[in-house]
């Protein structure tokens, strides 16, 4: 028989990027005592400089509080911080898989966004208990009443008991904390005594204590000592501490049903812990697992060279380090004639993407070039087998080719009625394709679209943002792939292919990429002694061409004895310095050339 | 001794303002205390690399500087010693550099009596204006008599030097320039693009805001001579010199075809087997360690195999009539693995009409001129 623990409640707080989860933590660490007055700073919750830095939250933070309430009683809260930006998406459903409700912050000037949308229908998905909040009532801007039909409308989430809160000022904050206690259901569980079940959600890797497990205990209970085996894995490793997060890690006797907290068993490699997996005991074990997660698949893809090729095991030891904290993002290594030795990673979005490059360049202090994110494209072949591209090189001959797929994704896009128009232009303009338009009120609509998710990997969303003055919002996921007329475009110098120059496009847009990498190519390579052309071409069909001149001369007017040598070894050393160069054709590339054609910038198109 | 030898005298009466090449302008006492050090320099050179006497020697150039500046006397005396050392009846060239400041009757005929057969006279323009400007001490009249009075001494291998591209200078004053030349009934010329060498006069007025002529004009102003001496007859058998057939300055061929050289007297440099040095540019204690038989301070390098013979060979590329890769092969063994690249490199920038094969023989084009040294980076 289930039974209820009535004095615990876990809840995640969730919202749209910015509308202020982070700073309701601290209000909420605050009123609870939970972290002494002393330490308290803005945001305490983002630990991680670049979180700090960017004023974003990268990753779910767990914390457990003691709270008690009007009604007397002292409850067990643990509540988990999320990340708002899409790309962290998958932290915010892993938290709610340990979370019976979920806090949904709306900032009451802003009203409901893109990721509110999304989140919201997320938690509902989870069957999570909505408690919706309306922050930054202290602003001018603060529109109580329409965001309140916004949430009703909109998301269906009855404001019938509003909470009209200023996470800055603490305005409102302990009803906030009331209402977690009397609206969100204690967590059920087989009991305190039932074989043990506890859900992985998260995990982080420690220098020294090695892997530590973020769990949610549903079932019974953990000691520090106890064998445990995870169900799906089949490792299995002895606790050497169990602890909760107050907010830092604390360790403590024992972990029951309805905690949250963390576990340190034997376990070297992260590798071996899946999240979403069950944690039991080996004896008396239970032997079905929990619910687990939907398993996250990076979406964008870009190489990852150092700058200087003796790096290269530098940057793979980066790499598995940053892997250890972030399982999402995935690496190989691979190798590109242009660029040397790298790696291809693959990340969940765009800002996963530069997250993870910015961490390697600064936490280890790496030169790095990334390569242009691209998508992975899916090849049908005459002969019935099917590729999964991530790297325009691996592209088979086109005669062995049935067809080639794109991922697409559903794009949800919230913006003011007036720029209805330009977002549907820009839609289109990358192969969009509308799929519905409803107002959310009178002044905002809420769009959606199918889109290449190729397209939307450039400056998708700084044109979003440009044409909208700001006001837009959007959330995507993942809408399966499409056939598509992608077509390998390369790049020829002096006649000769360079592979490393090699992309898939669409056929439409071809000649415009064309055109941009022939003009950034010529703009790099510096001239010669003979005209290049630099061409771009699809086959045998070049599609576009820039010339770089030749410079006009390049001789010493005279050389008599003593220059000879003096002048061999110029010659020599401005040689070396070309050696950093690599040679097509007869035309010897710089590494900037690679970088301004290949890089990861967001404005270049 | 060495079969090619080079005297530097590091003196001259005042300074051009283009000039790079070490010399001063110094106390007669001065001039006096260094007139036969060169020959000193040379028993030094050969103690330490007894080789260098084991060859009859062929070319002798002198410049600098302004040799004359070491007075009739003083040349006399030069050549005394050095002829004590290395006997001249071997030598088939001997060149003496003249500027028309210094160029007197007397001079030449001194020059006569010692032996020397090749005159070579430091012009560079003959209008007056831009004589003065440059820094020469002499107009265009003292450059035509200096010119005739070597004629008239019996030097009928009588050579100037021109600077082309030097600002101000138009094509018509350039194709004045190039007529005058022609009209001297001279064997050789040397016309060389202007440099801007750093830490000259020039290089601070460039600086300053000189403006010097753009590429395409410098080019077009070599292009025009290339083609006016060329109709007077003179073949352009390098990149900046010009002669009459027969009379091509054979101590500057050896140079560039990759034979070894001695040079004696500060800033000269000498290369010797795998050996290359060049003395320093320091007049003071050039003097000093030469005058208590120590070798002048210099700064050398022992190339190995391979980088000797990479020099000795591709420079010949300036030279019209270009190189015979298999021919260098069998010279130089060292090369076995570059020869297969460099016939290849060259190969591909025949489709650029940058390189051409005349028979066993790869030349530069005309356009490959204008681009030699991007050429013979690709072979280094
Ligand atoms: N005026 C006002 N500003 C607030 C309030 N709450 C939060 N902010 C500000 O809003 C900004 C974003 O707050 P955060 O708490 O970092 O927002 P978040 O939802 O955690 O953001 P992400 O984790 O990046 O999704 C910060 O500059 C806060 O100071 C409020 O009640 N009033
Ligand atoms: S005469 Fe010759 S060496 Fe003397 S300063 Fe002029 S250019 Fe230089
Ligand atoms: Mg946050």
């Amino acid at each position: 028989m289930a039974q209820r623990l009535d004095n615990i409640r876990n809840f995640c707080i969730i919202a749209h990027i910015d509308h202020g989860k982070t700073t309701l933590s601290d209000r909420v660490l605050e009123l609870t005592e939970a972290i002494d007055l002393r330490n308290l700073r803005e945001q305490t919750l983002d630990a991680m400089d670049l979180e700090r830095e960017r004023g974003i939250t990268i990753k779910s933070h767990p914390v457990s509080m003691a709270y008690t309430a009007k009604d007397g009683k002292t409850y067990l809260l643990n509540l988990i911080d999320t990340p708002g930006h899409v790309d962290f998406n998958y932290e915010v459903s892993r938290s709610m898989g340990a979370c019976e409700g979920a806090v949904l912050v709306v900032d009451a000037a802003q009203g409901v966004e893109a990721q509110t949308v999304a989140n919201a229908y997320l938690a509902i998905d989870n069957e999570l208990e909505i408690v919706p909040v309306l922050n930054k009532v202290d602003l001018p801007g603060a529109n109580i009443e329409d965001v309140s039909h916004q949430i009703e409308d909109v998301l269906g989430i009855s404001m019938d008991r509003p909470l009209l809160i200023s996470a800055k000022t603490g305005e409102g904050v302990p009803d906030v904390l009331e209402a977690i206690v009397a609206r969100i259901p204690p967590p059920e569980t087989a009991g305190v005594d039932a074989p043990l079940r506890a859900l992985v959600f998260d995990s982080v890797f420690d220098e020294f204590r090695g892997v530590i497990t973020y769990v949610r205990v549903v079932d019974g209970c953990i000691k520090v000592g106890d064998a445990v085996r995870f169900i799906g894995s089949g490792q299995t490793t002895q606790l050497r501490e169990v602890g909760i997060f107050s907010p830092d890690q604390k360790p403590v006797d024992v972990l029951e049903a309805g905690q949250v907290g963390y576990l340190v068993g034997a376990i070297k490699d992260p590798a071996d812990i899946k999240i979403g997996d069950t944690v039991t005991w080996v004896k008396d074990g239970a032997t079905e697992p929990l619910p687990g997660f939907k398993e996250v698949r990076p979406m964008v893809f870009s190489g990852v060279y150092p700058v200087s090729s003796d790096e290269f095991e530098k940057v793979r030891a980066g790499l598995e380090k940053l892997h250890l904290n972030d399982s999402a993002f995935t690496f190989h290594a691979e190798s590109s004639v242009a660029l040397g030795f790298g790696f291809r990673c693959g990340f969940l979005g765009l800002l996963h993407m530069e997250v993870v490059q910015e961490r390697l360049r600064r936490e280890f202090d790496l030169d790095i070039i990334n390569t242009h994110p691209s998508v992975v494209y899916r090849v049908l072949l005459k002969d019935g087998e099917v590729l999964e591209l991530d790297n325009p090189v691996q592209l088979p001959d086109v005669t062995r080719i049935e067809q080639i797929e794109e991922p697409m994704i559903k794009a949800t896009i919230i913006c003011p009625s007036e720029c209805i128009g330009d977002i549907m232009r820009i839609a289109l303009e990358r192969r969009g394709e509308v799929k519905g338009t409803e107002s959310l009120d009178t002044r905002r609509v809420i769009l959606t679209f199918i889109l290449p998710l190729n397209e939307i990997l450039i400056d998708f969303h700084d044109m979003l943002k440009s044409v909208s003055r700001g006001y837009a919002s959007m959330d995507y996921e993942p809408y399966g792939y499409q056939a598509s007329d992608i077509v390998k475009m390369d790049i020829l110098l002096n006649g000769e292919l360079v592979d490393a120059f090699s992309i898939l496009v669409h056929r439409d847009k071809a000649v415009a990429r064309g055109r941009q990498m022939c003009k950034a190519l010529s703009e790099s390579i510096p001239p010669h002694m003979f005209k290049i052309p630099v061409q771009a071409a699809i086959g045998r069909t070049i599609i576009a061409r820039e010339d770089i001149r030749a410079f006009r001369k390049d001789v010493l007017a005279k050389l008599y004895g003593g220059d000879v040598t003096r002048k061999q070894k110029v010659l020599k050393k401005q040689k070396a310095g070309k050696a950093r160069m690599k040679e097509f054709g007869q035309v010897n590339v710089p590494q900037s050339a690679f970088i301004s054609v290949l890089k990861g910038s967001s404005k270049d198109d | 001794m060495p079969s090619h030898l080079y005297i530097h005298v590091p003196f001259c009466d005042g300074k051009c303002h283009y000039c790079g090449f070490f010399s001063v302008v110094a106390a007669p006492s001065v001039i006096e205390l260094y007139n036969t050090l060169p020959a000193r320099e040379y028993d030094c050179r050969l103690t330490r690399l007894p080789e260098l006497g084991k060859v009859p020697l062929r070319t002798l150039y002198m410049g600098g500087g302004t040799p004359a500046m070491l007075g009739n006397d003083g040349l006399k005396r030069l050549a005394d010693a050095l002829s004590k050392r290395l006997p001249f009846d071997t030598l088939e060239e001997w060149t003496v550099e003249v500027t028309p400041t210094s160029a007197s009757v007397a001079l030449f005929a001194t020059l006569a009596t010692i032996g020397v057969n090749r005159i070579s006279i430091g012009v560079q323009s003959f209008d007056d204006t831009i004589l003065s400007r440059i820094g020469r001490r002499h107009d265009a009249q003292a450059a035509i008599t200096a010119v005739k009075r070597a004629q008239d001494a019996g030097f009928v291998n009588t050579g100037i030097d021109l600077i082309a591209g030097l600002p101000g200078v138009t094509p018509t004053l350039w194709s004045e320039t190039l007529e005058r030349a022609i009209s001297l009934s001279l064997t050789h010329l040397s016309v060389y693009a202007l440099i801007v060498e750093s830490g000259t006069p020039l290089a601070r007025q460039v600086e300053d805001g000189l403006e010097l002529p753009g590429d395409d004009d410098q080019l077009a102003a070599l292009a025009q001579a290339e083609t006016a001496l060329g109709e007077a007859g003179f073949a352009r058998y390098e990149i900046s010199n010009y002669a009459l057939p027969g009379f091509e300055c054979r101590h500057n061929l050896a140079v560039w075809r990759g034979h070894d050289f001695l040079g004696l007297g500060p800033s000269a440099a000498s290369r010797v087997g795998r050996m290359r040095w060049t003395n320093s540019e320091d007049l003071e204690e050039y003097i000093h360690a030469v005058k208590h038989d120590a070798p002048p301070p210099a700064d050398s390098t022992a190339l190995d195999a391979v980088e000797d013979a990479e020099e000795r060979v591709i420079f010949a590329l300036r030279l019209s009539e270009g190189i015979d890769l298999a021919a260098e092969a069998s010279r130089f063994p060292a090369l076995a693995g570059k020869v297969g690249v460099w016939e290849q490199r060259l190969a591909d920038l025949v489709v650029h009409g940058i390189t051409e094969r005349v028979g066993d023989r790869w030349r530069l084009t005309a356009r490959g001129r204008e681009v030699c040294d991007a050429v013979l980076r690709e072979l280094v």
